[in-house]
């Protein structure tokens, strides 16, 4: 530690830096663990379902696993040439099926974290662009028009590789070890109840970040900036005389926007989102440039190995249409729940 | 203030150059029913809207039930309420009819009745309900409580947003134009409706353009003019000796 360079940030201004930086980490520190909490959260409110689930498939898989040996040597006499494939995408050993198994999971885990943190983003940026504030206008506009205005692929390298070799940086330089210190970051953290876990980012001399927080933070970025702007019109759209009325019977401000604001705004919104979604599910596929592996990532896998390459493919285009299907569907159902009291023309 | 349900004093407006109202005053006792009655542009609507603040009047002095509205001026000199928990309070005592009914579309019938005593005054649903359906009884909507307003006629979703108003027990009833959105064949049952609460004694303060309704059932009505009031009195002598040129012109047009 540089004494000289220790003193004039130890002074009110270090402190300052300090408060900062903890708090910004605090707020990173906050969403790692919201997207843990929700993650697990689904995983208990589905764990019946699961179970269940489970259970069907147990005995589904019995009597459909006898069908199918009897199929699959009905197969093998008539079309030998067929089971080849077949083995393909078995669970078993030398079956694909397993992995491409644990690639949609995770797939599937990232579209759901990432909407999550995403449609929260992006009720705040509305907000913010709404807002009767220039500042407020002005980080909001930002923002969309970064976002927005960047590839997707382009957005995930910046944030894979600008963290990366920018922690990285920071570290080698030995810049933010002085800072840390100088700022008194680690007793700052300790306050907050961070402990010694999160300050190891002081000492620490490498970074490494999981294609997962890179992936998440990305898309949940990408698509909080396009639902801003869904939201922003969608908030825009609701009759202003409707928000009057609540006003004018002595509704608070906060009760207005809870009451009457919000459950229309998603009657307005819900056509533009189910598209958002839509498209991040395909741009979880980008993921796979930086290692993660999620579905397309394992499919180009089995690709390389196997060298069959249109089966592959084929497959996963199955997957993701199953998927989006599904998608439809629900969103569908979930804009004719929000349109209630609509007259349907 | 001696008994008075609303007392309205000097209010001035202004949406930026143009003064739309030059210190009109009002004062209601319970029971009154007053028509502002005007040409379009003249300030009516402006200065309903002015008593429970949907505008912020620029000066003037607003009491309900003798409570003074509490203003202050904020950085750049406007005026602004000084605590919107008492403006809020003091809404709920205020009941709107809009001419543009501005039900919320998202709730029945019976849910945008019951939504304010709910969430405002903070009564029970079982409670709320039966008063709402008791309202709704009244405005004779009682089968419909379940139905959507875009499945209503604009009639029907203007005695409902009656009945929305009437389920806070306000102290005053304003109309803001309140038949002027619907079809002729459907004025009347709406008129019909602002009648029966005018017999039971509400006090309602009426912005209308029904010249029949203002004369029939107000004990007051106002003339107002380019932001100012013209001429006042009870209807009798407003209808048929009007003391000013601009009220008779306006009437002879208008009856």
């Amino acid at each position: 530690m540089d004494p000289v360079a220790a003193a004039p940030l130890s002074a009110g201004f270090g402190d300052i830096v300090g408060w900062l930086l903890a708090a910004v980490i605090a707020l990173v520190h906050g969403i790692v663990l919201l997207a843990g909490a929700l993650w697990w959260l689904l995983g208990l409110l589905f764990w019946p379902v699961g179970q269940v689930l489970g259970f069907a498939v147990d005995i589904l898989g019995a009597v459909f696993g006898w069908i199918g040996t009897v199929i699959y040597d009905v197969i093998a006499d008539v079309a030998p040439g067929a089971t080849f494939y077949i083995d393909l995408i078995s669970f078993g050993k030398g079956g694909w099926g397993d992995d491409l198994w644990v690639g949609l999971q995770l797939t599937l885990k990232l579209a759901v974290v990432s909407l999550s943190i995403g449609l929260s983003i992006g009720l705040l940026g509305a907000g913010a662009k709404l807002a009767p504030s220039r500042a407020l206008n002005f980080i909001g506009n930002a923002y969309t028009t970064l976002i927005r205005g960047l590839p997707e692929l382009l957005t995930l390298m910046l944030i894979y590789y600008g963290l990366l070799f920018g922690l990285q940086g920071l570290l080698s330089t030995g810049f933010l070890p002085m800072v840390c210190d100088g700022a008194g970051l680690a007793d700052k953290l300790a306050l907050i109840g961070l402990g010694e876990d999160t300050a190891r980012i002081c000492v620490s001399t490498t970074v490494e970040i999981d294609g997962f927080t890179a992936g998440v933070v990305a898309l949940s970025l990408v698509f909080g900036a396009f639902s801003t702007e869904v939201l922003r019109g969608a908030i825009l759209a609701v009759p202003k005389g409707q928000l009057e009325a609540a006003r004018a019977i002595g509704m608070s401000r906060r009760l207005t926007i809870r009451r009457i604001l919000l459950p229309q705004v998603w009657r307005y919104a819900l056509p533009g989102l189910g598209n958002l979604w839509l498209i991040m599910i395909k741009d979880t596929s980008l993921v796979s440039v930086i290692a993660l592996d999620e579905l397309m990532r394992k499919t180009s896998i089995a690709v390389g190995v196997t060298k069959q390459p249109f089966f592959f493919y084929g497959m996963a285009c199955l997957v993701y249409l199953a998927i989006t299907g599904v998608s439809m569907i629900a969103t569908t159902r979930i804009e004719r729940w929000a349109s209630r009291g609509v007259r349907r023309i | 203030m001696d008994g008075a349900t609303l007392t309205v004093d000097k209010v001035h407006k202004r949406f930026g150059n143009l003064e739309v109202l030059k210190g009109i005053s009002l004062s209601a006792v319970k029971g009154d029913v007053i028509s502002l009655i005007g040409a379009s542009g003249s300030g009516k609507s402006t200065f309903l809207r002015c008593i429970n603040l949907l505008e912020t009047p620029d000066s003037g002095d607003i009491r309900v039930e003798g409570e003074l509205i509490r203003m202050k001026r904020d950085k750049t000199g406007n005026s602004v309420p000084a605590d919107n928990r008492q403006v809020d309070r003091i809404r709920s005592k205020l009941g709107m009819v809009f001419q543009s009914f501005n039900l919320w579309s998202h709730m029945t019938v019976l849910q945008n009745v019951i939504e304010a005593p709910i969430h405002v005054l903070g009564k029970s649903r079982a409670e709320a309900t039966a008063e709402a359906e008791a309202l709704l009884q009244r405005v004779g909507l009682a089968e419909r409580r379940h139905y959507y307003p875009a499945h209503l006629s604009g009639g029907q979703q203007q005695r409902v947003a009656i009945a929305r108003a009437l389920a806070m027990n306000p102290a005053v009833m304003l109309f803001d134009e309140p038949t002027s959105a619907l079809d002729p064949e459907l004025v009347g049952e709406v008129l019909a409706v602002m009648r029966s609460l005018a017999d039971e004694g509400r006090t309602m303060l009426v912005v209308t353009h029904e010249m029949a309704f203002a004369r029939d059932v107000s004990s007051r009505v106002m003339f107002l003019h380019q932001g100012k009031v013209e001429e006042e009195g009870p209807p009798s002598q407003v209808f048929t000796s009007p003391a000013s040129e601009r009220c008779r012109q306006f009437l002879a047009k208008h009856l």
